[in-house]
């Protein structure tokens, strides 16, 4: 049964409340008043998948439908972008539709089709990783002969320059239609927008990295495709069901529940990252809520709208303190663990940016967040992230003051090859996280992480505490010593919609 | 930029990784908060009545994934395609072409864990009277949502997919379950179950796939249609994995079955390698 969120008060009767802390989960008590923000429950909106993807295709908007303009001799690309959202357990809805799109094209008689992964900087996919996303009948249709592929943003002979500094995959360029194929995530990324930044050179993206919504440059590239954009809505599950309790409100938990939060925590403190991980990190049974295609503006309106009944919980007024954990999954940690940058990109960039508009914090308000900020990286998926810890942010934490060591990571050897051949993460994706991360908290007077290793936090300039009684005590110099608490009771996410209170 | 260093704050360093006693000591706070976790109302006041839907369990899905699955499958390189079409709350009638006595040990284990532990293989003449005997469907198939049978009977002689019994239809209209065309490839030619044992650790074991095609309603046409539509669903799936999906879209339509006897018998007891694929990419070079 769907459910919308909702805000919870607490009071001196109300026991602990979970909280995510990366590859953790605790149990914490709340001070009294403190407003917990619920997310909406919507697992019981799920639709037949197969049918919603059928109606989608065929009934487009702003545009004709996909079957009346796909023709012989006709260059298609199917493009597959918002890989951050994960592939679901059983079939992913991102199968469904390109399975969908190849029959309309197979009885249109198209035969020069191309399907092309749009991972941008992000690490381009194993031949396994294909598989769980697009389905042995695509990956072996098609991965032999190159029309299945990933981009690559150091590949010279596959980009082309279409404007003045906008330089995109030649496939792109020359094709007759390009049919998009994404999952709606919580950053409401125009589609026609996520699929330029993630099909272009690295010297683009980064130029895009900072342009607002409406930069001509940005709308005269996505103007220039033969583009519909096919996009679902996927409901909140974010764990799997074997731990979908995680997900329910704390009291629905039954004994059997608590006994297996009671063994997750003592095989976080016993085990290695990896077994963790393999347990939190296991695909969630997502299902689908709706489906549409169409023009890119036509979808990314559509998408808002839809995202916005979903994810948004009203709430009164700005808190003084703003309470959040951190996700065992962000959109940049696949089969990894959460470093110290992609917690505090989760807690800034992520929680405290997931508005309507207002914060849910007041400007010289502080954010207190749970991680352990463990100086742990990846060095198979993120490998520049350990020297931009070390060596970047020792020298400074300004983003401005960094354009001389990105363009160095940018043209680094190792880094590139890592991206290319071994499916990481491209060399300057820590210094995206910091400039996203660093705009998200502006205006925050303090960032104090609970449990947080010092040194970390004092790296990146944040504060740490042992307890949230001490983080709310080093903040009270700040806020006062009765400031409005607000905690963000997340996985799954949720958008705060401020109203005057 | 200033090629100069932060100086962080001398109290500002990092802790180091706690001892096993350390780790092993949270249990008793943990506990404690167990305990203080149980909420005797909601926060409206009520009562929590309903027992949420347990998930599946994680013990049993290893159990079929690494132990079950390949004591089944022993002596085959078993390659399972679809099963994610397959929704385990419906009722379903699997059916499939019949090539070995092994068959139905092969389907069930490329079924996902709920469905291959809820699955009941009826032979022809228990189809038979559960598709004509109106009371004998919910006797013979009580407890079992998922049914598996062979559309074409006996084990082929020859390998070809012979026709499909319109009982099959009949038993899913009874049943009110959609159909699963399930098509099974390359075990015409695996030894006998007997000496499937010994011999599982000589040489490569054959390649054998078994593909799911989505799930068709039960509905419409007569009996004999229906049954006809299963069976050419099951072929195409053969199709599929002999060349590729998209091939099987675009390309010629699949050749006829040769008519000499012993042509189609060879064809059957070729190896029954995926199409498509110009060299598997390795992760060693």
């Amino acid at each position: 049964m769907a459910r919308p969120g909702f805000v919870l008060t607490v009071d001196d009767r109300t026991p602990p409340l979970l909280v995510a802390e990366g590859g953790g989960l605790r149990l914490q008590t709340f001070p009294r008043g403190t407003e917990v923000v619920y997310p909406s429950d919507t697992s019981g909106r799920r639709v037949d998948a197969d049918a919603a993807v059928a109606a989608a295709l065929a009934d487009a908007l702003d545009t004709d439908p996909l079957a009346g303009r796909l023709a012989p001799g006709q260059r298609l690309t199917i493009t597959v972008t918002g890989l951050a959202e994960p592939v679901a357990r059983g079939m992913d809805v991102r199968q469904r539709v390109v399975e969908q799109v190849l029959e309309l094209a197979a009885s249109a008689g198209v035969d020069d089709v191309v399907v092309l992964v749009a991972n941008g900087i992000g690490p381009r996919p194993t031949d396994q990783q294909l598989h769980e996303l697009l389905g042995e009948r695509v990956v072996r249709s098609f991965l032999v002969e190159g029309r299945l592929r990933s981009h690559d943003v150091h590949d010279r002979d596959q980009l082309v320059e279409v404007a003045p500094g906008v330089e995109l995959n030649a496939r792109l360029a020359e094709s007759d239609l390009v049919v998009d194929v994404s999952v709606a995530a919580r950053d409401r990324v125009d589609p026609g927008r996520a699929l330029v930044q993630n099909l272009s050179s690295l010297d683009t993206q980064r130029r895009f990295r900072d342009a607002a919504d409406d930069d001509p440059r940005v709308l005269a590239a996505v103007a220039a495709l033969p583009l519909v954009c096919v996009r679902a809505v996927l409901d909140q599950v974010a764990h799997p069901p074997a731990l979908e309790f995680l997900g329910r409100r704390e009291w629905e938990w039954t004994l059997r529940d608590r006994a297996t939060w009671f063994g997750l925590r003592r095989l976080a403190a016993l085990t290695p990252d990896q077994t963790r991980r393999s347990l939190l990190q296991a695909p969630a049974d997502r299902g689908v809520v709706a489906v549409a295609s169409g023009t890119a503006a036509a979808v990314a309106g559509w998408t808002a709208e839809r995202l916005g009944e979903q994810e948004t919980v009203p709430v009164d007024g700005q808190a003084d303190v703003l309470v959040t954990g951190v996700p065992h999954r962000t959109p940049w940690n696949p089969d990894a663990a959460i470093d110290p940058l992609l917690a505090a990109w989760s807690a800034l960039a992520g929680a405290l940016g997931a508005t309507t508009g207002t914060r849910a914090v007041r400007d010289g308000g502080v954010v207190i967040a749970f991680h352990p900020l463990r100086p742990a990286f990846s060095g198979r998926v993120h490998p520049s992230s350990a020297d931009f810890f070390a060596d970047v942010l020792s020298q400074t934490t300004d983003p401005a003051e960094m354009a001389g060591a990105e363009q160095r990571f940018a043209d680094d050897d190792w880094y590139q090859n890592l991206y290319r051949h071994q499916h990481a993460h491209a060399g300057v994706l820590p210094f995206q996280l910091w400039a996203e991360l660093t705009a998200a908290r502006q205006g925050v007077e303090q960032v104090i992480w609970v449990g947080a290793d010092r040194s970390a936090a004092e790296r990146m300039g944040f504060r740490a505490a042992t307890t949230l009684a001490d983080a709310l005590e080093i903040a009270a110099d700040t806020v006062g010593r009765s400031p409005r608490i607000r905690y963000l009771h997340t996985p799954p996410g949720l958008v705060t919609d401020v109203r005057a209170g | 930029m200033a090629e100069q260093q932060r100086t962080p704050a001398a109290w500002a360093t990092s802790p180091s990784r706690p001892s096993l006693a350390r780790r092993l000591s949270g249990a008793g706070s943990d506990l404690a908060l167990v305990r203080r976790a149980r909420w005797s109302r909601d926060p409206e006041g009520r009562r929590v009545l309903t027992r949420p839907r347990r998930g599946p369990s994680v013990l049993r899905e290893w159990r079929h994934t690494h132990l079950t699955r390949p004591l089944m499958a022993v002596g085959t390189d078993l390659h399972v395609v679809g099963a994610g079409h397959l929704d385990p709350e419906r009722a379903l009638v699997l059916v499939a072409n019949h090539q070995h006595l092994r068959d139905a040990d092969l389907v069930r284990a490329a079924l996902p864990e709920p469905l291959a532990r809820a699955t009941l293989v009826l032979g022809p003449r228990a189809l038979h009277a559960a598709a004509r005997m109106p009371r004998l469907p919910a006797a013979v198939t009580v407890g079992s949502r998922v049914l598996l049978v062979f559309g074409d009977g006996a084990p082929s002689l020859d390998g070809t997919v012979g026709p499909f019994d319109p009982a099959v239809v009949q038993l899913a209209r009874r049943r009110r379950a959609d159909l699963v065309p399930v098509a099974v490839r390359g075990t015409f030619a695996l030894p006998s179950p007997r000496r499937t044992v010994g011999g599982a650790l000589e040489g490569t074991p054959p390649r054998v796939s078994v593909r799911f095609a989505a799930p068709v309603a039960a509905t419409g046409g007569t009996d004999a249609e229906l049954a006809e539509r299963l069976r050419q669903a099951v072929v195409d799936l053969l199709d599929e994995d002999a060349r590729t999906w998209w091939e099987g879209l675009v390309g010629a339509p699949p050749q006829p079955a040769p008519a000499a006897t012993w042509r189609r018998i060879w064809a059957a007891t070729a190896p029954a390698a995926a199409g498509g694929r110009g060299g598997e990419r390795r992760i060693w070079r």
